[in-house]
């Protein structure tokens, strides 16, 4: 008897032992991927959903640096202007049809078509007719890809890109299967039918509740992808989501309430996660329109803004003080400081009063400005405190609270003086930041414009040495700060929470975490 | 009655134009754009994306074409869920919402009911206090102050009840199977009832005292009924009229408060697409869900009105 209840217990643990080791990850999403087509998608949340179920040529490892995806190697030819890739053996897709450079062809010819109306396709304008492709007037043919043969993709350039190779681990580069969008349309990416290349395909996807997705056994490196099942679960409220990770349903969150860092400090140290992203919260000052098209004024205000203090009382939230647009994190390079940042604070209120007294500006006759933010407690508390730090140099700021889209358009019409604004660099490398503050760049809202400046990031955009242009991003970036033509706040850092039996996990500014990379060693029970 | 149903059904139509109308041209005044985002895009990518959803045309044109459109049924691509037509978002968000609301409201008129009944029967003792210190209560505190507290307290600390989702999880959905498609329900649905409860009980206990001293009652008494046939047959019937007609404005009251219990409870309802689309300027999407708000008000308002004939003769000869 005893044996066979000892049986019957030894089946049953083996039984357990089969349905656990199953691995599923459940992680939370932001909102509902706009899309899951690579060539329509749009917005961050899309992004890491888009990046577990296709692959481009390149992609990330499992520390967040640049590595081969689907090609095995590349060339590129002394002008700069041709790159060739050379895919992987054997690439199928999900389904098993073979994947071909024609494939990849036919995707970006895709993204190029006016009728796809992909906000991505600007990235690749540097592509031999881009513009006039994507502007409708040249057939998709003309544009700069082509297959020599079907394992060989050819890129021609219309001028030396070295963030060419960064812009091909966008999801708009991935490929999309021709046959399948060819047979179903627009439908294709409907579960059931969708067709993927990555590490996983989708199982399930119910709009505002979960999307499932399943091991791609066709993937090309499946032998090494430990995760079975991965669930996003979109979930936009910040309290809600870190009460399910305190519940247990999920494993992963990319946010939580500000103000509950220190309870987490205290009771979920080891499963708080800090890295630092590659993204920048600043104020615009609009030096388009007087009396901010004065320099004293701009730097009396930069120097009266006590960032440390603000942030150490008021954020807590593990940001670091910036005095650079850049962020010190991006790769090989040396950001370039605003002269005040290392000055006490009591002096740069005595420079900052005799600079505005300078410009014309006393208690008696004080400047008044608008100082406009988007609805976030975040957001209201630093204005705020730009307000009273200001007041002390006698400058009158009125806060002007409003909806983010509000702020798009007032940045874009330069209709405001003083405004919040955040970058967050498409690419590790500094030109991802500065090329911003060209004069001719349409997202330079404060309209910074320094023919120096200028002519270096010019120079930059076609010299391919990265210690020679980093040299001379520095300087670009040192007359920019040196303008005070911004007001950096802080470097923005990601706070995830994970739980301790999630392995794998590297923090890393690109901010890539891929369920193929990872591990789920759940606790029984 | 017919002939009543069909005159509010007649005025029912202009009022529905008239709510597209102005959400149309709210929504289009509204500064910023469904493309505006943080980066500036090129002029080409500008006009391709304007061009896919006829936006690049001058707003009145837009607003022709949007009419011809919602008179075949058809509400256009949203904006936001490019994958998705704001029609096959409405078919997800909509049972969704119905179940949450319709339960909640059924909720609210049972038990804010009863507890009324409860209190005016019971007028001045401990019971009566308890009932309306608890309305009191659940007038006073607000849903976005209850929900996530109760989902803190049952989701979290007790682990009885998920706590967002449509999954069911937690200790009861594992002791009692049979209830766990309903436990994802069970929090919100009453999270968006309380206040309804609170105020139907109110509004109960005083309708109901103020027909118990009515001469018609205290005949009843006098000839010898039993006081439960005088309570359910006699005064319940009058007693419930002035409830009846808060339950219009009451649920207009759960339709906005569904937005936000769907928030919080990450509920895939109407609710919560209505937000995102707002917020990103997705016009189609926020316009086909006022039309489905406009719709259910007025079609649930319609049916009070009907109720009301039915309970109060003097409606229904006026009628």
């Amino acid at each position: 008897m005893r044996l066979a209840s000892g049986l019957v217990f030894a089946v049953m643990l083996l039984c357990t032992g089969a349905v656990s080791a199953e691995m599923v990850l459940n992680r939370s999403g932001g909102s509902d991927p706009s899309s899951l087509d690579p060539q329509r998608a749009t917005g961050n949340t899309a992004v890491p959903i888009l990046n577990e179920l296709f692959v481009g040529l390149v992609t990330t490892d499992e520390n967040g640096k640049l590595t081969y995806g689907l090609a095995a190697s590349h060339t590129v030819s002394d002008d700069g202007l041709f790159w060739e890739y050379t895919l992987r053996d054997e690439l199928k897709w999900s389904d098993g049809v073979p994947l071909t450079a024609e494939d990849f062809v036919w995707s970006l010819r895709r993204l190029m078509l006016p009728e796809t109306a992909s906000r991505y396709a600007q990235f690749f304008y540097s592509v031999k007719n881009g513009r006039p492709v994507n502007g409708g007037d040249m057939p998709p043919e003309r544009f700069g890809v082509s297959a020599p043969d079907s394992k060989t993709i050819r890129f021609e350039l219309i001028n030396q890109d070295p963030l060419f190779a960064q812009s091909l681990n966008s999801f708009a580069a991935m490929p999309s299967p021709r046959h399948k969008i060819d047979e179903l349309g627009t439908d294709w990416t409907k579960p059931g039918q969708f067709v993927t290349n990555g590490a996983y395909t989708l199982e399930e996807w119910v709009p505002g509740t979960r999307l499932t997705l399943k091991k791609n056994p066709n993937f090309y490196d499946a032998a090494n992808v430990k995760i079975d099942t991965v669930n996003f679960f979109p979930t936009q409220n910040l309290n809600t989501v870190f009460n399910r990770f305190r519940a247990g349903e999920l494993d992963v969150i990319l946010n939580f309430p500000p103000d509950q860092m220190d309870w987490i400090k205290e009771n979920l140290a080891d499963e708080l996660r800090i890295a630092p992203t590659l993204g920048v919260y600043y104020f615009l000052i609009n030096t388009k329109k007087p009396p901010f098209d004065d320099i004293r004024v701009r730097k009396a205000l930069a120097l009266a803004f006590d960032k440390e203090t603000m942030i150490d009382r008021l954020l807590n939230t593990g940001v670091v003080p910036a005095y650079s647009f850049v962020s010190p994190v991006v790769d090989d390079y040396t950001v370039a400081n605003a002269s005040i940042a290392h000055m006490p604070i009591a002096d740069r209120l005595v420079e900052a009063k005799a600079l505005m007294e300078d410009a014309g500006y006393t208690r008696d006759n004080p400047l008044t400005f608008e100082l406009a933010y988007d609805t976030l407690e975040e957001n209201r508390k630093i204005a705020v405190a730009m307000k009273s730090m200001w007041g002390a140099i006698g400058v009158n700021a009125e806060l002007m609270d409003t909806e983010f889209r509000n702020l798009n358009r007032k940045a874009r019409t330069r209709d405001y003086d003083i405004m919040r604004w955040a970058w967050f660099s498409p690419f590790n490398d500094a030109a991802g930041y500065l090329n911003l503050m060209r004069s001719n760049d349409p997202s330079n809202y404060i309209g910074f414009a320094n023919a120096e400046f200028d002519a270096i990031m010019n120079a930059v955009g076609t010299i391919s040495d990265t210690a020679k242009r980093n040299k001379l991003m520095h300087k670009a970036e040192q007359i920019l700060m040196e303008d005070y033509a911004m007001i950096p706040i802080y470097h923005y850092v990601s706070r995830r929470l994970v739980k301790t039996y999630i392995g794998g996990w590297v923090g890393n500014a690109r901010n890539a975490y891929k369920a193929r990379y990872l591990t789920v060693n759940r606790p029984k029970g | 009655m017919t002939s009543f149903a069909l005159r509010r059904l007649l005025i029912a139509a202009p009022t529905l134009f008239i709510i597209i109308t102005l959400s149309f041209f709210l929504m289009h005044w509204a500064p910023g754009g469904p493309f505006d985002a943080e980066a500036s895009l090129e002029p080409e990518v500008i006009a391709n994306l304007q061009a896919a959803y006829d936006l690049d045309k001058p707003v009145a044109i837009q607003y022709g074409l949007y009419l011809g459109k919602v008179l075949r049924g058809d509400f256009g691509p949203s904006i936001v869920y490019i994958d998705r037509t704001v029609s096959e978002l409405l078919a997800i968000g909509l049972p969704v919402s119905l179940r949450l609301g319709l339960s909640a409201m059924l909720l609210a008129i049972l038990i804010g009911g009863s507890f009324g009944i409860l209190a005016a029967l019971k007028k001045n003792s401990s019971a009566d206090y308890a009932v309306m210190s608890m309305a009191m209560t659940g007038i006073a505190v607000p849903s976005f102050v209850m929900a996530p507290l109760m989902s803190l307290i049952f989701g979290v600390i007790l682990k009885i009840l998920p706590v967002a989702t449509l999954e069911p999880r937690g200790s009861l959905a594992e002791a009692i199977p049979a209830l766990a498609p309903i436990t994802p329900y069970i929090m919100p649905v009453i999270a968006l009832a309380l206040p309804q409860i609170a105020i139907l009980a109110r509004l109960t206990r005083g309708s109901m005292i103020e027909t118990l001293r009515q001469n018609y009652i205290r005949t009843a008494r006098a000839k010898g009924l039993a006081s439960r046939n005088v309570v359910w047959a006699h005064a319940l019937k009058a007693a419930a009229l002035p409830v009846v007609s808060y339950l219009g404005p009451a649920v207009a009251s759960v339709v906005t408060g569904s937005i936000v219990i769907e928030q919080i409870f990450q509920l895939p309802g109407m609710g919560r697409f209505f937000i995102q689309g707002a917020l990103n300027r997705d016009y189609p999407l926020v316009l086909g869900i006022v039309i489905v708000y406009a719709v259910a008000v007025i079609i649930l308002n319609m049916i009070v009105d009907l109720l009301y004939g039915v309970l109060d003769p003097k409606v229904k000869r006026h009628a």
